[in-house]
């Protein structure tokens, strides 16, 4: 009786503690390719400039630094994913907002980029066969009396802050980076180079 | 027996003390309130600005949008007491206001109004823009303390003192801006002395009663006006 008892009272606690997952396996995406890089083609230590509506142009810094990310798969209990992050900052004296973008292979398939304006947040991905996974893809955008090639319209996803949206919209090329950003007051920032 | 009348005194006052404690700081010998003066609340804004939008532009044409101000009358509670007893002797309720908002550039801006605490002090308005924080005695004309960013105490009220940051709050009976004149304003400014503050730092704003905030300037010079 005394021993059903004690198996009895063991229960909980076998099933509070189950066996530890044995997470050995390790995918290694390695680095991010030249191609993977070059979607963010702003460069360390370099000045760029956008010019507000009203015609003022601000500066932005550069700076840019990669690192080492790992992600758990299947909550601890699938393999570990190593990959790797690029991070460029784009950083202003006047008082608006910094910029940064996000670029990693986190994914095989693609690579992801994300870009964080103020309150704002946009994503796409890019796959190394499809080139932009995106149906807001764009041949070429008037923009200013310029023409700008193989454009991505990107629409904030970030509407935590309905109250006060701020950037409704950037356009971005490989080639520039972000072309124009579209501030929901009607303004906006367009690159100046 | 008196031994025993005494130890019997002692058991009966400690069940009285134990049973003032376990009301906790619910209970207390006397309770006060604190309210802010009726001439103090022209500092707040006016019902009719209460939840709406309002834009300041700065120099360069760049707009920013800000939230209406949400306002919060609620009394904050203080207690005091003797050490050796379990139980608050004194409970204050100090009045107070709060309003609120936000920029879509990220700039937040809220302001308290508190009751004095004293004959000697006077009602407190607590002024907190971006990394900026500091309180006003509107009795005595007196900032009461600073906030400065790294947690600096690197301040002074005094101007001919070059080793720290001189800062200041007066009160201009008016001021225009964009062809609109702002009755009563609280003015507070600092002088980074010590190079400390970076240039996206404010170094000056602008306060108007029924209105709220009217100008602010950064470190660079830079104006921000309401539109």
């Amino acid at each position: 009786m005394r021993k059903y008892l004690l198996l009895f009272l063991l229960i909980p606690f076998l099933y509070g503690c189950p066996p530890p997952c044995e997470q050995e396996e390790q995918i290694d995406n390695g680095h991010l390719s030249n191609a993977a890089l070059s979607l963010v083609p702003y460069q360390q230590a370099e000045i760029y400039k956008f010019k507000h509506t009203n015609g003022y142009v601000i500066e932005f810094s550069t700076e840019r630094s990669s690192s080492t990310l790992y992600m758990d798969m299947n909550f601890n209990c699938g393999p570990t994913s190593k990959y790797e992050e690029n991070t460029t900052t784009l950083k202003s004296d006047y008082p608006i907002f910094d910029i940064n973008l996000y670029v990693s292979n986190s994914e095989k398939d693609y690579n992801s980029v994300s870009i964080f304006i103020g309150r704002s947040a946009f994503a796409f991905k890019y796959s190394n066969s499809n080139g932009f996974m995106s149906d807001q893809f764009q041949d070429s955008v008037m923009i200013n009396t310029k023409k700008y090639y193989n454009v991505e319209r990107l629409a904030n996803f970030n509407t935590f802050y309905d109250e006060l949206a701020f950037a409704d919209s950037i356009y971005y090329n490989q080639e520039i980076g972000i072309i124009k950003i579209k501030l929901s007051n009607g303004e906006d920032y367009t690159v100046e180079n | 027996m008196a031994k025993t009348i005494r130890w019997k005194i002692e058991i009966i006052l400690a069940l009285i003390l134990l049973s003032f404690s376990s009301c906790g700081d619910d209970f207390a010998l006397s309770e006060k309130y604190y309210y802010i003066e009726n001439e103090n609340k022209e500092w707040l804004i006016a019902d009719s600005l209460v939840g709406e939008p309002f834009d300041m532009v700065d120099a360069n044409g760049i707009t920013f949008n800000f939230t209406g101000y949400t306002v919060k009358n609620d009394f904050s509670i203080g207690t005091s007491g003797l050490i050796f007893l379990p139980m608050p002797t004194k409970k204050s309720y100090r009045e107070n206001y709060y309003l609120t908002n936000n920029s879509n550039y990220g700039l937040s801006f809220s302001m308290y109004l508190y009751a004095s605490y004293g004959v000697e002090f006077g009602d407190e308005i607590h002024i907190n823009l971006g990394d900026i924080i500091f309180h006003y005695d509107l009795k005595n004309k007196l900032i009461t303390k600073i906030y400065l960013p790294n947690g600096s105490e690197n301040w002074t009220t005094t101007s001919n003192d070059k080793t720290k940051i001189f800062v200041n709050v007066d009160e201009l009976k008016s001021l225009n801006i964009n062809h609109k004149t702002y009755e009563g304003v609280i003015h507070f400014s600092m002088k980074d002395n010590i190079n400390m503050l970076t240039e996206r730092s404010i170094t000056e704003l602008y306060y108007a009663k029924q209105w709220g905030l009217i100008k602010y300037v950064y470190k660079n010079g830079l104006v921000v006006e309401r539109k």
